[in-house]
């Protein structure tokens, strides 16, 4: 959890130029150094912070019940899919709807190449996932030029173009009545079929979001990261200073979508089903909520919040009629108090305790030190 | 930096320490041979369907109460676990495992449409569970997705098709028009239409699909002919903003008949409150007013507890919990694979009299029902049935596609 509270020392132009900086400490003013060493430092901590959390995520099969393992793998791939859409929103404010095409055409595209080649079943997901890909990076350089809202309103428009082909594909998606679909062949030394038990395909989900978490932390924190993230804060000004924005941008889209299609493909190999839903929008529009609740701001917010809404969704399942309302106003609650989700939550309570305990120890210092000085008068 | 790592290191301890001595999922979990009969009973309750997860619920619960009150079945009780299964694939799905691997409820029912029985059966033999379809009627379900688990109590796309087709040879008009749901149902009812048609001298003319849950049919409207009969398959809030939409445009008027497959309930009925649908004509899987003497004894004993008739999904969920029961007194054990090897080619008693479930596909073999629409006595509607197709005719054959073994 500590990794949460943190990896938006990444953001802002300030940051993105003492990263071009020299690193030897003597030239830098000391403010400066001070500020690296204790992002160095951060950065260690959170390091250590996944590793933890990796490893101890591995034993979660013989600490929860065969039922919540499943929810937890569900979270874990709505996790990804809201990873996708948060790390775009926070690398480069750009908000999209439009990231379930890419999840669903993973998972039709790898349904459709197991079913219709004779390709190894490694291969055939990553030709799935590379067709998500593939489709958010067109979309990339089609959209991404396109300021704020006009943003979301294309990635939405062009999703629901993506969904409602979907529907008329029939021989490709069976429509509305979804696809069933078998997977054959031997993946990580295991029957892929095998994945379909969630004591068997854990590792390799947690894994997947574990790496995925790395490899975005790390993105953001590199010198394309932090050029993305001044590109969001004043693009005019980075073209000024003679750095591309366009491509830079478009490359983030389809990394964004590379996560999303990674998603999709791991849902297909996990439930062996695919319906039209995945290319909804709402299944963007869920993701997106989840982020938020999550908070953008980390790579573990989105994570995050994924557990906590199928979590709540399961909890409140049981409980009557109306428990969509429940969860809705929940949600309302959640962002009216907390725009930077539970991860701002948790900070907020980390820092709290750290002043208290701060605080704490600075009254018994200076109490002892007037003890001290009483005595020495 | 070193304390962290210990940290890190303690915590991963810790967690594989917990996980030594509790039961979580890599344990397996054991089963209760002497105790209630627990079913899971999965409806929409939101969606286009909501209405017949209602009915559903209703005669699945009345079956319970029935069975509890006689002493249980084979002397155990029945519990029912309820949960939504939102309408959707994905919804069924967690639902159902969260019924059968939280509350042990190995003995599904309920599911409304096609597309959210597709998503559990192929689950149904890794949780041991069992499940009986008691609506939705895709043939894929039976034939080439069938699984051992899975058995259906009411008609598939086949049955529903030869059923329609009573009416269609038999109303000798020269075209119709068809508006289907854009889904296996549809479009097996619009393919099933127009071979029928193609042997009949007529034609199949306007052939329209619309997607589940459409609101506003206008552009449907605007492209159906008015003339010769029409064909309207359709189900659930679907049919009803149809028909409640094409009443109001004057175009339902204008057919010299209208057709419905499966979709003129009670339910469906009672939302339009329309006299002017006096004479349509309609299909079902069962029907209240079916004159079979099985059928009469469910439906008095029914009104008598209730108040009011049984709807046509209150029959199918009741059925399909006398096939449950038939089973389990038939296996002498609750265990889901016993119960499954039991139904398998069982004829038991049911509100249809005697039916047999086929051994070869796990499709009923039971009568289906045409009728057409009358006024009651209290001045509502209802449709009265005017005919029972056999099971020798309405689903002569199992589908060869079925490979259970």
């Amino acid at each position: 959890m500590t990794a949460a509270n943190d990896v938006s020392g990444a953001a802002g132009p300030q940051d993105s130029r003492s990263q071009h900086a020299p690193r030897s400490p003597g030239i830098l003013p000391d403010g400066v150094a001070a500020t690296m060493r204790r992002a160095r430092r951060a950065a260690r901590w959170q390091a250590l912070g996944w590793l933890a959390l990796a490893v101890a995520g591995l034993g979660a099969p013989w600490v929860i019940s065969l039922y919540q393992l499943h929810l937890a793998q569900q979270a874990v791939v709505l996790g990804l899919l809201a990873l996708s859409i948060g790390w775009l929103l926070r690398q480069t404010g750009q908000l999209s709807f439009g990231h379930a095409a890419f999840y669903g055409i993973a998972g039709y595209g790898t349904a459709y190449v197991a079913q219709h080649t004779a390709l190894p079943i490694g291969l055939t997901l990553v030709v799935g996932i590379g067709l998500g890909t593939l489709a958010a990076l067109v979309v990339g350089l089609l959209t991404i030029r396109a300021p704020g809202i006009a943003f979301a309103m294309l990635t939405l428009a062009i999703g629901m173009l993506v969904w409602v082909a979907g529907g008329q594909m029939h021989s490709v998606t069976r429509g509305a009545d979804g696809l069933n679909v078998q997977l054959e062949g031997t993946l990580l030394g295991k029957d892929v079929m095998l994945y379909g038990n969630p004591v068997e395909a854990w590792p390799v989900v947690w894994g997947v979001l574990m790496l995925t978490v790395a490899v975005l932390w790390f993105l953001s924190r590199c010198t394309w990261g932090r050029r993305l993230a001044s590109i969001r804060d004043n693009e005019e000004r980075m073209r000024f200073s003679g750095y591309a924005t366009y491509w830079p941008r478009v490359a983030a889209f389809a990394a964004s979508g590379l996560v999303a299609s990674i998603a999709g493909t791991l849902n297909l190999v996990t439930t062996s089903f695919m319906s039209l839903t995945a290319l909804y929008w709402s299944t963007s529009g869920l993701a997106l909520i989840v982020a938020v609740i999550g908070g953008v701001r980390s790579v573990l917010g989105p994570p995050l919040g994924a557990v906590l809404f199928v979590l709540l969704q399961n909890y409140l399942a049981g409980s009557g009629d109306h428990y969509q309302a429940v969860i809705g106003t929940v949600l309302i609650a959640v962002v009216l108090l907390a725009p930077g989700g539970c991860t701002e939550i948790l900070e907020r309570v980390g820092k709290a305790a750290a002043s208290l305990l701060r605080r704490e120890s600075r009254t018994s210092d200076s109490s002892s030190n007037r003890g001290g000085s009483r005595a020495a008068t | 930096m070193k304390k962290s790592l210990r940290l890190g290191v303690a915590l991963s301890a810790l967690t594989l320490a917990t996980a030594a001595c509790s039961g979580g999922a890599a344990s397996t979990s054991k089963q209760d041979a002497d105790g209630p009969i627990r079913i899971a009973v999965v409806t929409p309750q939101s969606g286009p369907y909501a209405e017949y997860g209602e009915e559903q619920r209703e005669g699945i619960q009345f079956a319970a109460d029935e069975a509890n009150a006689n002493g249980g079945i084979d002397g155990h009780e029945i519990e029912l676990e309820f949960a939504d299964s939102l309408g959707t694939a994905e919804g069924a799905l967690t639902a159902s495992q969260r019924l059968v691997q939280e509350k042990n409820a190995r003995f599904i029912i309920g599911l409304v449409s096609s597309p959210e029985m597709a998503a559990v059966t192929p689950k149904l033999e890794a949780w041991d569970a069992l499940m009986i379809g008691t609506q939705g009627q895709s043939d894929d379900l039976t034939g080439k997705s069938c699984t051992p688990r899975y058995f259906r109590v009411t008609a598939n796309d086949t049955a529903g098709v030869n059923t329609i087709a009573h009416w269609l040879t038999e109303e000798k008009l020269p075209q119709w028009d068809s508006i289907a749901a854009d889904y296996s149902f549809g479009q097996a009812s619009t393919a099933g239409i127009e071979k029928t048609l193609k042997g009949e001298d007529s034609k199949l003319n306007v052939k329209l699909f619309s997607p589940l849950g459409t609101t506003d049919f206008g552009s449907h409207l605007s492209q159906l002919s008015g003339k010769g009969g029409l064909v309207v398959s359709l189900a659930g809030s679907d049919v009803v903003n149809f028909l409640k939409q094409a009443l109001q445009f004057g175009v339902l008027q204008k057919y010299e008949t209208v057709l419905v497959n499966t979709g003129l309930s009670a339910a469906t009925l009672k939302a339009l409150g329309d006299e002017r649908l006096v004479g349509a004509l309609g299909t079902n899987s069962w029907i209240p007013t079916a004159d079979n003497p099985a059928t009469k004894a469910f439906v008095e004993s029914y009104a008598a507890e209730k108040g009011h008739p049984p709807a046509e999904n209150v029959g199918n969920g009741y059925l399909g919990m006398q096939a449950i029961f038939a089973a389990i007194e038939e296996a002498g054990s609750i265990a889901p694979a016993d119960v499954a090897e039991a139904l398998e080619g069982l004829t038991f008693d049911s509100i249809q009299g005697e039916v047999t479930m086929r051994a070869e596909d796990h499709q009923i073999e039971a009568p289906t029902y045409v009728g057409t629409v009358q006024k009651t006595a209290g001045g509502g509607l209802e449709l009265v049935a005017t005919a029972a197709i056999p099971a020798a005719t309405n689903n002569p054959s199992p589908n060869p596609a079925c490979k259970l073994d």
